[in-house]
């Protein structure tokens, strides 16, 4: 049961650094379109 | 039936079957995500980079967030004298509601009990999901 605690830490902390990632592509996206809009 | 888990195999069965509910809705709802309606790919090579990159890690954080999954709806039902049942619809739940809405509603808790304002201009961790 200590290894499924181990386990789902490491994968929650896993996951909060991919959603964090996946949200600085969003960032990027949305300047990217910002920038065309203007041009 | 009800009651806190006696014995390690009825925790590993039930935690098994709380992880395979929470794939099947997590796996679905990725794939209506992904590869349903939206196949808006950018002509922009940099756009198309960051756009693909996107879907990949939140799909990667979906996928990872899974054991936490089964194992905040054993501990729950373990600790709150529940039917285990309830910990495959726990699952499931979670895995429908999706890992960004879980941070936001844990941060909102954190957040009150801690007695701390929300800050103003902080963006929801929720808005990747998409």
């Amino acid at each position: 049961m200590v290894e499924i605690l181990i386990l789902s830490v490491i994968g929650a902390g896993f996951a909060v650094a991919a959603l964090r990632v996946a949200l600085h592509h969003t960032k990027e996206i949305e300047i990217i379109q910002h920038r065309s809009s203007q041009d | 039936m009800g009651s806190e888990f006696q014995d390690w195999r009825e925790f590993m069965f039930w935690w098994a079957a709380s992880l395979f509910a929470a794939t099947t809705v997590v796996v679905a709802r990725l794939g209506l995500k992904l590869y349903g309606a939206q196949t808006d790919f950018p002509a922009d090579p940099v756009m198309a980079m960051h756009w693909r990159r996107r879907r990949q890690y939140v799909a990667l954080a979906e996928l990872s967030a899974l054991p936490a999954f089964a194992t905040i709806s054993v501990v729950l039902v373990s600790y709150q004298q529940l039917n285990p049942v309830a910990a495959v619809l726990l699952a499931l739940a979670q895995g429908f509601v999706g890992f960004p809405l879980l941070l936001d509603g844990a941060a909102f808790l954190f957040r009150r009990r801690l007695g701390l304002q929300q800050q103003a201009g902080t963006p929801p961790e929720g808005g990747t999901n998409g």
